[in-house]
């Protein structure tokens, strides 16, 4: 999957635009379970993120 | 499948020799003095049961498990025996009714006797499944159930029955009474694509305001492809990128995708509420970069859009997989050959690797699609109004209106349209060519 040294510039944008977009899926995958980590620490009745989560 | 197969070839095997020992019928016999063909026939039997007893016992499994809840299923969608069996009577002189004027006093006799001999659970029962045929029915038995008591069977009971309430005085009633005197019935059908009987039996579409099925069928289908095309898009990048990267790196992001598989869908339909909410976290974000207006939040959950987010989400693993297995398995040397030849890389990719991955692409389409338009739980939670889906109703006719004709109706017709779909997708690309992993 690496690039090869003789790729054009087009070719490298292509590149990288294409790990961006799976980088964007498997986040996509992944998002509603870094969420829910947090948010189970939440002190509110509520799923809500509070300020003290912060500290 | 493989006792099945060696069934089969014992049964060759065995048949030609069979053939072999009638060609010289009468001359063949075994060491101690029986005929070749029965001897063979005597093993040819043992071996059969012996298949079949190893068959046995998953084939009673998926008779038990499938075939009988499935035939339940169907047989329920056409059910209509029971207004039959409650009303013996009524049921059994409808015919004599001309059907044009008020019935007279042996069709009035026979409904009370029927109403007053049957149980009252039954009654109930009953009442509701001829409110389907005429709203007003159920009403007019539970009011008819009290009042009976004061009628003197000794006098003619038309004028008492009328005085009791004046709507079995009614023609309307009395006809819709005909749509339910035979067994069985295609009402259910018809009702879950908003067509009804008239008194005559004849199909019309449902009145204007009571018309809601089609449009869920048809958001049914439309959420389906939307998610099974989006589900394609989002799936094939990455399952390429797994497939090319060594296996070290793969074997990492594919935790990525696996994580979300082996997590409880609620908890994950949770987190999106709690991401895509009005107040959620990406509109907060959104708001916060100064991107969108604090009155322009986007409405992203409990609607249409929760539905295809979520459902893609969800069902992308399913997508993801037999791609990625189907991708490994090309060589990677024949992209390379294709560049070698001159083709350039988006060319090569076209015409050279897309053709290999189509039975993973078929896998995943028609495992994805046969989810996703049964799917429930999701349009239930974040669906709101206009994100719901015929699962739901099916749902709510099983649990709220208790309706399970229709609810039995509305699933046979699912389970065929699957049917067919999978009959279709075998005929364009075929069920052989299917890798699911």
């Amino acid at each position: 999957m690496a690039l090869p040294i003789y790729a054009t510039t087009g070719q490298r944008i292509w590149h990288y635009t294409y790990l961006t977009i799976c980088g964007l899926v498997l986040f996509f995958l992944v998002a509603p379970l870094i969420i829910v980590i947090p948010l189970s620490f939440t002190s509110s009745p509520f799923l809500s993120f509070t300020p003290e989560m912060l500290r | 499948m493989r006792p099945f197969l060696n069934f089969r070839l014992f049964r060759k095997f065995f048949r030609m020799s069979d053939v072999a020992a009638n060609a010289q019928a009468g001359q063949m016999m075994t060491a101690d003095g029986i005929p070749l063909k029965k001897s063979l026939k005597a093993s040819l039997r043992r071996e059969k049961l012996r298949a079949f007893g190893l068959v046995a016992g998953p084939a009673l499994f998926i008779l038990i498990l499938f075939v009988w809840p499935i035939y339940a299923l169907f047989q329920k969608s056409i059910d209509d025996s029971f207004v039959n069996d409650v009303l013996p009577r009524t049921m059994a002189i409808y015919e004599q009714w001309d059907g044009v004027d008020l019935p007279g006093e042996p069709h009035f006799e026979a409904m009370y006797l029927d109403l007053t001999s049957a149980e009252k659970l039954e009654i109930g029962k009953v009442s509701t499944r001829m409110n389907y045929a005429k709203s007003g029915w159920k009403s007019l038995i539970k009011k008819s159930n009290r009042k009976f008591k004061k009628i003197d069977a000794e006098q003619p009971i038309q004028p008492q029955m009328i005085k009791a309430d004046k709507r079995w005085g009614d023609v309307e009633f009395w006809k819709s009474l005909g749509i339910m005197k035979d067994r069985t019935t295609a009402g259910y059908y018809w009702n879950a694509i908003d067509r009804t009987y008239d008194d005559k039996k004849n199909v019309i579409m449902q009145p204007e305001n009571r018309r809601v099925y089609v449009m869920f069928w048809k958001r049914t289908l439309l959420v389906s492809t939307i998610v099974t095309i989006a589900c394609l898009v989002l799936a094939f990048p990455v399952a390429y990128l797994l497939a090319t990267l060594p296996l070290r790196i793969s074997n990492l992001l594919m935790i990525c995708v696996l994580m979300p598989f082996w997590t409880s869908l609620l908890v994950r339909i949770v987190a999106w509420m709690i991401m895509l909410q009005q107040q959620g976290v990406l509109n907060d974000s959104l708001v916060g970069l100064g991107i969108i207006s604090d009155e322009n939040r986007l409405p992203l959950m409990y609607n249409f859009n929760g539905t295809l987010i979520v459902m893609t989400q969800v069902l992308l693993p399913f997508m993801i997989l037999p791609l990625y297995s189907v991708m490994r398995g090309i060589p990677p040397t024949y992209m390379k050959a294709a560049q070698n030849l001159g083709a350039t890389p988006a060319r090569a990719f076209i015409r050279v690797y897309m053709p290999q991955t189509i039975p993973g692409i078929g896998a995943g389409v028609i495992l994805v699609f046969i989810v996703a338009i049964g799917y429930f739980i999701t349009p239930e939670l974040v669906g709101g109004k206009d994100g719901q889906m015929i699962g739901n109703q099916i749902a709510y006719h099983l649990r709220k209106s208790l309706n399970w004709g229709l609810a039995s109706a509305m699933g046979v017709i699912l389970l065929s349209a699957i049917l067919i779909l999978y009959w279709v997708y075998d005929k364009i690309v075929g069920i052989d060519n299917m890798r699911l992993g």
